[in-house]
């Protein structure tokens, strides 16, 4: 009998089976990421999109970028032409003008021209906020692991809008099983990561102060050796983060939820698939995201 | 006797040239005394006929004379009655269930040759005892995937009983269970109804134009009867099933005068998978369940009057710990109904219903960790009262009036939140209050031998009410720039639908007809949801000042043949829809978007048409029945918000939807029924072109327009086989030394059920993955479909004592 309701649960799990589709020709477009953030200078990144089931292979990889653009920052004031700079194979359109680093409380607009089209956007660098405290809050469960616990205080207005980084700045003190058994000494993370839900509005909390706890975020599609194991989410006693907290606009927290939760829900049948909502227009997609950053740091002990 | 004084006023010029004696009465079955719905009461000298209606009531005019009468309902002996007619009489009448139970159809209750004499097109009564023999997933026998057998009808998926007719959605659809809607009909994400098959009686679903006694909805009605209780005998059904149980009481509190019904089910997978999870495990204690009570009370207080109290009560609870992580959820969520009947006769030929209907659906989710903790909620709650006179003129006029009014309650998300000591309480809890009204009036007139006519108007009407608070956005900000307070009962937006009615039959000599069908309907509650399948999430959301009422007209026609004695019938129709006024969710729209805010600031408002041709073929007699239906239909939408207004196929848009069901009787103990199902794929929206966002290092996916391509098609074929256990056992007379054949006490029956028996890999869903490793720039991009439900047998044991 037991046996009976053991065959019933596996054959309730279904099955998966690949399949093909046969899209017609689809055109590509123009893909804009650009950032402005606050003390930093500007970055715009071009790229194409590809057919969805188009194989990639390191020529794609080299392939993807747009080069030779005409790309115009202002700031309502000045216009900064943004110059082509390749970091290590990564294409990056930015400027060396001091005038064109990012300013709280300033709106930028960005033009761009690629051949006979145009994409322009906008974006806001609102004023930063300060978190009250933080802390490492250990987990019961694990010993030496845990969240960043942190105290904040919303503005009395609604509309503010929040994202959250941290990077670990120490570095790895031993090895993981292969591939990651040559990690010891290499800094934990390359740059501030976000972990998923890293984006909110004040729509549930205005003008309240109060604690909350954020896991550690992964690189994206990049898996640290600390990533898939019982280390995953968490912090380590031992831990330096640079906490990196944002005030961003309320497009961009619309962006980076549906992004967030498009990642998440990948797959399942209680998601309705729909394209993000860019903030970019014209003859492209894409995201134009404005940060107002403030850090602080934390030493998990 | 105001409202019978009334009465007579407003039809005075009908009563005064009303000359005929009326014959009526009540009919029930004999065993049980449950009263029987469509029993056709037919007077052959003057070729008229009528039939009982839900309550099991009948009322003919004739001229002075003697008549023979036949009684006659599927699966019972007919019963002649010779009637000498020189006053009104009253004849209540017994029918006994025939011994020869081969002899009828799968399906329907409905007199032989309704098919092509009623001017009612797209209705199909489903008799309870007759579907309980077709083959049932998982051996649980439901209403609603069996009405997805028949033309024009929709499945809603893979194992899922939500249901879409002639191209409407699922919120078009009313469902009415003894006059109280259900507005969440299923279980299991959809993989079970609500009804407990042990305490229905029929099913009635119309598709087509919609009598003016019906409104509220665009597309259908299913309307469920439950069983009235047994006034003879005390009586219990059961079965014992793979996954879930049920019991059904019934028995007379006073016999032949007042009697009860009390029925319930319960899964039982959380309590058998249990002792298997380790105590360690950090689930322990999650689970999923649901169960069902179905109660009804009957009284006949006088021959003139008669009380029904039916009651439903329902709950799926899902249950998520994760002890580990601190985590834990609940999600409950269900429905409870009670409605209180009250038939009155003011004379033979005038039935009133009077009707008090509570309906209430809940949904919860709710749960915490780490100190911060939350209850996400949302709900509906109707008070209903209303009143249906049914004026029986002559046997050339069957009237129908009667209002309906209707007090809603909706409340569209409801949040509490808390993180350690502090209280989020910034939330604002939306309430929505509104007031529907109808009032009705309808003829069924024979206007001569071949044609009779069904011309009716409805007129509706919907208040949204305060208190309320409309909150204005900004949609640069996501911020409220400023709210609108409405006080209590203060009037915010009322809205008027004026809506005709109207359907002919013409009859041919040949034993067939043609029937034309024309309906106006108006919509004032909408379901909105955010997902792909239908969810207990989703949002039962009213009309207000931002939401316009859906407005849907159908016109239907249709050429109806019964041949071989009424032993096969046949009907070819063809509709055409038109939708305006419809809902849907903004791309990007989440639950959480309902807090401080207005549900309807995140929809988009569009219309739709639909238009199709359906074929159905029934073998009604014999030991092998059953039919064949086939539908070939368009459906496509159109909203303001999505790709830019262009039409795109409805999601549920099946250009060719076929079914077959069959089942052959092989002795008197031994049946065995099959079905097979083909339908073209879903239209869904696939994923066309995809970026590296290098910012967050991800891949992002740019989807193609709506629903631009198709799931592969889904067809299936489930097999059944029904063995009764012997009735009679041999006993030995003491007195003639004899041995005698005895009905037992107990009786029972295995049922074999054998769902997907050729192992079809079905599409439930698709997604979209890739192996490798981008960065390395080795990615290899696909889809995979997966496939809900292999072969699956199932046993199920039926008693009844």
């Amino acid at each position: 009998m037991k046996n009976i309701y053991y065959i019933l649960l596996i054959g309730l799990l279904g099955c998966t089976k690949s399949i093909v589709f046969e899209l017609p020709e689809i055109e590509q477009t123009i893909v804009v990421e650009a950032t402005v953030e606050s003390g930093l200078p500007p970055r715009v990144i071009l790229t194409n999109s590809q057919g969805y089931f188009e194989a990639i292979d390191s020529s794609i990889l080299s392939d993807i970028f747009i080069h030779d653009a005409d790309v115009v920052l202002s700031d309502g004031i000045e216009s900064y032409t943004l110059q082509e700079f390749n970091f290590n194979g990564l294409y990056i359109y930015t400027s060396l003008d001091f005038g064109a680093i990012g300013q709280f409380g300033k709106t930028y607009s960005l033009s761009i021209q690629v051949n006979d089209k145009n994409v322009y956007s906008t974006t806001t660098i609102p004023q930063p906020l300060f978190i009250d405290s933080l802390w490492f809050d250990k987990y019961v469960a694990y010993d030496s692991l845990g969240l960043i616990g942190a105290r904040f205080s919303d503005p009395d207005t609604l509309g503010n809008c929040y994202r959250w980084f941290a990077q670990r700045i120490n570095s790895y003190t031993y090895n993981y099983p292969p591939p990651f058994d040559n990690v010891k000494g290499t800094i934990k993370d390359s740059r501030p990561l976000p972990p998923i839900g890293s984006s909110t509005d004040d729509k549930l909390f205005n003008g309240l102060s109060f604690d909350f706890i954020f896991p550690r975020g992964k690189d994206g599609l990049s898996d640290g050796p600390d990533d898939n194991n019982v280390e995953s989410g968490f912090y380590k006693i031992g831990d330096t983060i640079l906490v990196k907290s944002t005030t961003t606009t309320y497009p961009i927290y619309l962006y980076v939820r549906a992004m967030e939760n498009a990642a998440a829900s990948e797959g399942s049948i209680f998601s309705s698939p729909g394209n993000l909502p860019y903030n970019v227009q014209g003859d492209g997609i894409g995201i134009f995201y404005g940060y107002g950053v403030s850090y602080d740091t934390l030493i998990c002990e | 006797m105001t409202k019978n004084l009334l009465c007579y006023i407003l039809f005075f010029p009908l009563f005064v040239v009303s000359q005929n004696h009326t014959l009526s009465g009540y009919v029930k079955d004999a065993k049980t005394g449950e009263a029987l719905i469509g029993v056709s009461i037919f007077v052959e000298k003057e070729s008229k006929g009528v039939s009982t209606n839900v309550y099991g009531y009948y009322s003919i005019s004739l001229n002075a004379g003697q008549y023979d009468v036949k009684y006659s309902y599927v699966g019972y002996s007919s019963v002649v009655k010779n009637v000498e007619f020189s006053e009104p009489i009253r004849l209540n009448i017994e029918l006994s269930e025939s011994q020869d139970i081969l002899d009828e159809v799968v399906v329907e209750a409905k007199q032989s040759d309704e098919n092509t004499k009623g001017t009612q097109m797209g209705k199909i009564d489903l008799s309870m005892d007759k579907i309980k023999t077709i083959p049932a997933f998982m051996g649980e026998v439901d209403v609603l995937k069996t009405i997805q057998f028949l033309p024009g009808v929709s499945s809603g998926g893979e194992g899922n009983t939500g249901f879409y007719v002639r191209g409407g959605g699922p919120d078009q659809n009313l469902i009415l269970l003894d006059e109280a809607t259900v507005y969440n009909a299923s279980h299991l994400f959809g993989f079970f109804s609500v009804f407990n098959a042990d305490a229905i009686k029929n099913v009635s679903l119309i598709k087509g134009g919609m009598p003016s006694n019906y409104g509220g909805r665009l597309s259908s009605v299913l309307d469920i009867s439950m069983k009235d209780g047994n006034y003879k005998s005390f009586q219990a059904d059961g079965g014992i099933g793979v996954i879930a149980s049920r019991l059904t009481l019934q028995g007379p509190i006073k016999e032949d005068t007042a009697s009860y019904i009390i029925s319930g089910r319960r899964t039982y997978i959380d309590v058998l998978a249990e002792p298997f999870i380790p105590e360690t495990s950090p689930s322990k204690g999650s689970g999923y369940y649901f169960f069902d009570l179905t109660a009804k009370l009957n009284w006949r207080l006088s021959d003139k009057d008669r009380l029904y109290l039916s009651s439903y009560f329902g709950r799926d609870i899902f249950s998520f710990k994760n002890q580990d992580l601190d985590f834990v959820f609940n999600v409950p969520w269900g429905n409870a109904t009670a409605s209180l009947r009250w038939n009155h006769l003011f004379s033979d030929k005038l039935f009133v219903n009077t009707t008090a209907v509570f309906t209430d659906y809940n949904f919860a989710f709710e749960g915490g960790s780490n100190g911060f903790n939350f209850r996400l909620a949302s709900g509906i709650r109707d008070l209903n009262l209303k009143q249906d006179y049914t004026y029986y003129h002559n046997s050339l006029h069957n009237i129908k009036f009667g209002w309906n009014y209707t007090f809603h309650r909706f409340v569209p998300s409801s949040l509490s939140a808390s993180s350690g000591d502090v209280e989020f309480t910034t939330i604002d809890e939306v309430k929505i209050f509104g007031n529907e009204y109808a009032v009705y009036f309808q003829d069924e007139w024979d206007v001569n031998e071949n044609l009779k006519i069904n011309i009716g108007f409805r007129l509706s009407a919907y208040q949204h009410i305060g208190p309320f608070t409309r909150y204005y956005k900004n949609p640069n900000s996501g911020a409220t720039d400023s709210t609108t307070n409405y006080s209590n009962f203060e009037s915010i937006k009322t809205y008027f639908g004026p809506e005709p009615r109207f359907s002919a039959r013409y009859l041919l000599p040949d034993n067939s007809s043609f029937k034309f069908g024309f309906a106006h309907n108006y919509q004032y509650i909408h379901l909105a949801s955010v997902s792909s399948v239908s969810l207990p999430t989703d949002l039962w959301f009213p009309s207000t000042e931002q939401v316009k009422p859906q407005v849907g007209t159908q016109y239907s026609i249709g050429y109806f043949r019964n041949f071989l004695k009424n032993n096969y019938e046949a009907s070819v129709e063809a509709y055409y829809k038109d939708l305006n006024n419809l809902i849907e969710y903004k791309e990007n729209s989440f639950p959480e978007d309902n807090l401080n805010n207005n549900v309807d600031n995140q929809l988009t408002f569009g219309n739709g048409y639909s238009y199709g041709a359906e074929f159905f073929i029934k073998k009604r007699t014999g030991d092998f029945n059953g039919w064949i239906g086939y539908t070939y239909s368009k459906t496509m939408r159109k909203f303001d918000a999505i790709d830019n207004g262009e039409w795109f196929p409805a999601k549920y848009d099946r250009r060719n939807d076929l079914s077959l069901v069959g089942q052959y009787q092989i002795s008197d103990r031994v049946n065995i029924g099959a079905v097979f199902v083909y339908a073209t794929g879903n239209a869904i929206s696939l994923p066309e072109r995809r970026w590296f966002s290098l910012e967050e290092n991800r891949i992002i996916t740019v989807w193609s327009k709506r629903n631009q391509y198709r799931l592969n098609p889904y067809h299936r074929l489930d097999i059944s086989l029904t063995i009764d256990a012997k009735a009679y056992k041999e006993k030995l007379n003491a007195e003639t030394n004899k041995m005698v054949k005895v009905k037992k006490k107990v009786t029972s029956s295995w049922n074999f059920s054998v769902y997907n028996a050729y192992n079809r890999a079905n599409p439930y869903f698709i997604f979209f993955d890739f192996s490798g490793d981008p960065l390395q720039g080795t990615a290899e991009f696909g889809a995979s479909q997966v496939s809900l439900f292999p072969i699956l047998p199932s046993v199920t044991w039926n008693f009844k004592f």
